[in-house]
């Protein structure tokens, strides 16, 4: 009867481990599709209260290797299905677990769902209990103006514009229904057609120019630039060692580059290694150097390592001048100078005091990329982000309830039917934006038609 | 000085639509009852529209009567003309209006309730409600006659310090030159009731014969006779002869009458202030209209006539407080109506309203058990969620009279149960109206199938007779059978007349066999196609035929709702105790335990709906109530 939910167990944050928690009768049969399991036999015989190590993909693409353990109802927390996927590699990692399962028919749970369960099931444990209900106080206390604090900047006119466009195709319908005597405009099957086409359409955009947020299920195109020698491998291992971590490497994407993850403050940078920029005779370094323009052409993000205290060569000159919107100037072995230098910006280039060796500058360099990327200044975000997988996973419901209206149009249903759908696209969006769908309902059709006796 | 004036089981103070349900419903459960109004005239009286009914006011009067209430029967004989709205738009938002003869209705209605044994009438004005002790005791009248009851239903409509306002004349005064009841609220404030104010209005009545109908638009009443009943009635003017129906007249304001209303806005009692109460948007007056919809070049208005025999003419859409002498020019500004003769001036009347969070869902005040408030009291507009309150109220006024658990009717069950639980859970920050929008099953809130909703809950609590139980256990046994029919029928691609049949309403050839069933889930096909091809199916009244169309047609759909219903059902069904400490359980949030203590919800699901209140607030009482739950079992071992 009731449908499977998941959603990370562990704070949404930085951690070496994540625990992705799914809940359900369709438990089992959504991590059969996504997790292969060292010892298959051992897994098939569905042993309860055991932890099974494995693949954890999507389709062909390995996620992670990751643990799991299974509870079978009704003995688990929820009184469910309940499996658990610890992996490791942080956020990144966390979020394409946490998207497999809904690709694969999860739902993503609500705020105290899984208690509510292990409430309706009996199963509360009475010492966690009381744990629970401190994590959902301080949750009340901070969480009232969350959803619209995410919504700043560019997101929220996007997010907006859609919800607007189908408030208003909800209003024109439920006027047309509930004041059918009045003098209200009514929305013929075409003008209805065409309102669910353009919000279909912004659904989409939204969802390509967010694809969590793209960067964060793809990672920010970046590449490191600078002359040989610059301390451009230092800081690419400076980026990949510790914590910092290695995300996962994706072979195969491109043929003769190796790609890196690396995340930077929660956001993954998909790493690009380049040959140093110089003018060269040497024709094989001539081929690595125009690699590397062609690198630079595309990335998202420029590093551009130079030597502190030194004259700008005519390349290092170029980039700024071409993509300053996309470059960090480094100002590496910053250290070694007895005095700052004094930085004057060519163009929209952002210029950091660096020292790789000392380990000075990272945390700005890491505030730079998050300005960058919520702010929506590096070239992919032009487009605004949708960052929030809870966001995105109810965008992603409110298109398909699009796109089930627009199915009943076309099918001949009536209205009244037809309505649920535009509603619960309405709903979905209302809840990227926490503002309430009754009221809103009201206050459109009253503002916009006039009814009256 | 007070006098003994009797004993009753309940006691109704009120005859408008709340009051007349109110005191017929627990008159009909055998209790010995009084409704006591402030004039034997106006009783049921429609002091706005002559009309009942539309979308979900059209739908509550269907559960009305399929819960054995009066609404429907009355409406029905004393109908002037009859439309279904919205057919093109689905099933579940088809409408019934009846315009209805105002005088019948109310003397149809006196009738009823003069003729019943258990109910006594008596015309005085109500004063004090006696409390002693947090003991509900009774009513005292102006005249000083104390009447005993240990329940009392209060359905004083617009009359709580009524104030009448035309332009720059105010008085005070109910509708219609009634007189407005001043020390009653005085009495609920000193029981703790919080009162709020509203404003509501109505247009100017003309003369018949002051009319050119030449320059309106005739708009006539359907040709099938549809009633609001499930018993068989029909209109007294009309019988079922559709032809002989009063039709209504469509007109329209025009830039001359926008320009007479701009230059007099400056004595619009609405724009000076002199107005406090909040009117509610959906009947916003002409001025209103004026001004907010500046670029509109025209205003449509209704020529309603207000009886069978009366030269009275209603104007629906110019709800007005302009003085009376621009109510004048704003009339003969409107094309057909420059030689109009005005019989009543239109008006805004402002009221005190109780504040419906005060209540439980059985419309109980929880501070004063056994006083009970429906209708326009609570915040509510039109005389159909006023009935459908008042018969709600007097079922559980009666109930609680023979001592048995309160009748409620869920969100799932009925546009009735929407209707209260909105006002108790969400409060009221205008005069409320029914919508098919403010319901989150409309599929399954139909008007066809509102006895098969309610009709044996009717039952259950008494108030559903025999005859009426008869007709709806034949309709439900018949409803089977039809359904059984198409299931079993099937057609072979073979049978020349069926493939005629489809290509007649253009449906696809059909290569294999198909059901009836199949086949009337198709978009094109309806019941007219299946009784050609099933001879059985003329054996049934109609009434069966499209529900057994609807519910087949609309299954999967339908049935999704009704999953949805059962996955919320689980709410429901977790009580909250009576006594809980809403400001000793932790974690809530300030503004969720706010208005937990104001409602005080009986279930989870209750709580869940009321405004302010988060899933994590829920989420803390659940687990809070496991705790309990524990903590009893421990003590009890």
């Amino acid at each position: 009867m009731d449908d499977t939910i998941v959603a990370l167990a562990t704070a949404l944050g930085e951690a070496s481990i994540h625990v992705i928690r799914i809940s359900g009768p369709q438990a089992s049969k959504i991590i059969n599709m996504c997790f292969s399991p060292k010892n298959k036999e051992r897994w098939d015989r569905q042993e309860n209260y055991t932890l099974y190590l494995g693949k954890f993909r999507d389709e062909d693409t390995i996620i992670d290797e990751v643990l799991i353990s299974r509870m079978l109802a009704p003995s688990s927390f929820t009184g469910e299905d309940v499996i658990e996927i610890s992996c490791h590699g942080g956020l990144f990692v966390a979020r394409r677990v946490l998207e497999t399962c809904l690709k694969k028919g999860a739902r993503l749970a609500e705020a105290g769902e899984f208690t509510k369960r292990a409430f309706f099931n009996g199963k509360l444990d009475l010492v966690q209990a009381e744990a629970i209900i401190d994590l959902i106080s301080a949750k009340n206390e901070s969480s009232a103006d969350l959803a619209l604090a995410q919504l700043e900047g560019g997101l929220s006119s996007k997010v907006i514009e859609l919800r607007e466009n189908v408030l208003e195709t909800l209003a024109f319908i439920e006027a047309g229904i509930d004041f059918p005597e009045d003098d209200v405009e009514e929305l013929d099957r075409e003008a209805l057609s065409l309102r669910l086409e353009r919000g279909i359409k912004l659904a989409e955009d939204l969802l390509q120019g967010s694809k969590t947020g793209k960067i964060l299920h793809d990672g920010l195109l970046t590449v490191i630039v600078g002359q040989p020698n610059v301390g451009k491998s230092s800081l690419l291992n400076a980026l990949m060692r510790e914590e910092r971590a290695i995300v996962t490497d994706i072979p195969g994407t491109t043929r003769d580059e190796i790609r890196e993850f690396v995340n930077i403050g929660g956001i993954l940078l998909q790493l690009v290694d380049t040959a140093g920029i110089r003018e060269s005779r040497d024709l094989v370094e001539r081929m690595g150097i125009e690699r590397t323009w062609k690198a630079i052409e595309k990335a998202e993000l420029i590093l551009l390592i130079i030597q502190a205290g030194e004259n700008l060569s005519s390349e290092e000159q170029k980039i700024i001048d071409l993509y300053s919107d996309r470059v960090i100037v480094l100002m590496n072995k910053v250290d070694i100078l007895t005095d700052i230098p004094h930085i004057t910006r060519l163009r929209n280039e952002v210029w950091l005091p660096f020292s790789v060796q000392r380990e000075v500058g990272f945390d700005r360099l890491e505030e730079e990329i998050r300005k960058r990327v919520y702010q929506g200044s590096s070239k992919q975000l032009k487009e605004p982000l949708l960052s929030n997988i809870r966001q995105i996973s109810a965008l992603r419901s409110g298109l398909g309830s699009l796109k089930n209206a627009r199915a009943s149009l076309e099918a001949g249903i009536p209205w009244d039917i037809l309505s649920i759908d535009v509603r619960e696209a309405l709903a979905d969006l209302s809840e990227i934006s926490g503002q309430n769908v009754q009221e809103s309902l009201l206050e459109e059709i009253f503002t916009r038609f006039c009814i009256g006796k | 000085m007070e006098y003994q004036a009797g004993s009753y089981d309940v006691i109704v103070v009120g005859a408008g639509h709340a009051g007349c349900e109110a005191a017929l419903a627990a008159a009909r459960l055998e209790c010995e009852t009084l409704l006591i109004t402030l004039n034997l005239d106006s009783i049921a009286h429609m002091p706005c529209n002559p009309s009942l009914g539309g979308p979900a006011k059209g739908h509550l009067v269907r559960e009305i009567d399929a819960l054995g209430g009066q609404m429907g029967i009355v409406g029905d004989e004393t109908s002037l003309q009859v439309r279904m709205l919205n057919t093109g738009k689905g099933p579940a938002v088809h409408a019934l209006r009846v315009q209805s003869d105002k005088q019948a209705y109310a003397h149809r209605m006196r009738d009823v309730l003069l003729a019943h044994p258990r109910l006594t009438i008596i015309q005085a004005l109500v004063e004090n409600i006696k409390v002693e002790a947090g003991q509900l005791k009774g009513v005292v009248t102006r005249t000083g006659a104390y009447f005993k009851a240990k329940n009392v239903v209060l359905t004083s409509g617009t009359y709580l310090r009524g104030r009448i306002i035309i332009g720059p004349a105010m008085y005070e005064g109910g509708p219609n030159g009634q007189q407005t009841a001043v020390n009653l609220p005085q009495s609920l404030k000193d029981l703790g009731l919080e009162l709020g104010r509203f404003k509501t209005g109505t247009p100017p009545r003309i003369h018949r014969r002051s009319v050119d109908f030449t320059k309106f638009k005739i708009q006539p009443g359907d040709e099938i006779p549809w009633r609001y009943s499930f018993m068989p009635t029909e209109s007294v003017f009309w019988g079922r002869d559709t032809k002989k129906q009063v039709p209504c007249w469509l007109g329209y304001t025009t830039t001359h009458t926008h320009e007479i209303i701009r230059e007099n806005l400056y004595r619009a009692p609405l724009y000076s202030g002199e107005i406090e109460g909040i009117g509610p948007r959906y009947c916003p007056s002409i001025e209103d209209k004026v001004v907010r919809f500046a670029d509109r070049p025209a205003h449509q208005i209704f020529l309603e006539p207000e009886g069978w025999e009366s030269d009275e003419i209603y104007i629906a859409g110019l709800s007005t407080s302009m003085p009376e002498d621009v109510q004048y020019e704003i009339l003969r500004s409107i094309p057909g109506l420059e030689k109009v003769k005005l019989l009543r001036p239109g008006y805004a009347i402002e009221y005190d309203y109780v504040k419906p969070h005060q209540l439980s869902l059985s419309l109980e005040v929880r501070k004063i058990p056994g006083l009970f408030t429906a209708g326009q009291l609570n915040g509510t507009s039109g005389y159909e969620e006023a009935a459908a309150q008042g018969l709600l109220a007097g079922i559980n006024a009666a109930l609680r009279a023979k001592e048995k658990d309160p009748f409620i009717v869920r969100r799932s069950e009925g546009y009735l149960g929407v209707l209260v639980d909105d006002l108790v859970n969400k409060g009221v920050k205008e005069p409320y109206r029914l919508m098919t929008s403010r319901a989150e099953y409309r599929l399954i809130l139909r008007q066809d199938n509102a006895d098969l909703r309610l009709t044996e809950r009717g039952r259950q609590i008494g108030l559903v007779n025999d005859e009426r139980w008869q007709r709806f256990t034949q309709k439900r046994e018949d409803l089977d059978k039809v359904k059984e029919l198409w299931h079993e029928t099937v057609f072979s691609p073979l049978n020349q007349e069926f493939q005629e049949v489809l290509s007649s309403v253009h449906s696809t050839p059909v290569k294999g066999g198909l059901s009836a069933q199949e086949l009337i889930r198709r978009p094109e096909i309806s019941v007219h196609e299946l009784k050609k091809l099933i001879s059985g199916l003329a054996d049934y009244e109609e009434e069966v035929l499209q529900e057994a169309e609807i519910e087949t047609k609309y299954a999967g759909y339908i049935d999704k709702q009704w999953a949805e219903i059962e996955r919320f059902a689980k709410m429901e069904e977790r009580l909250l105790p009576r006594n809980i400490q809403y400001e000793e359980i932790m974690g809530l949030s300030t503004e969720g335990r706010q208005r937990l203590q104001e409602v005080y919800p009986i279930n989870l699901g209750q709580a869940s709906r009321i405004s302010g209140v988060t899933p994590a607030d829920i989420s803390v009482l659940m687990v809070f109530l496991e705790q309990k739950r524990r903590g009893m079992k421990n003590d009890a071992s």
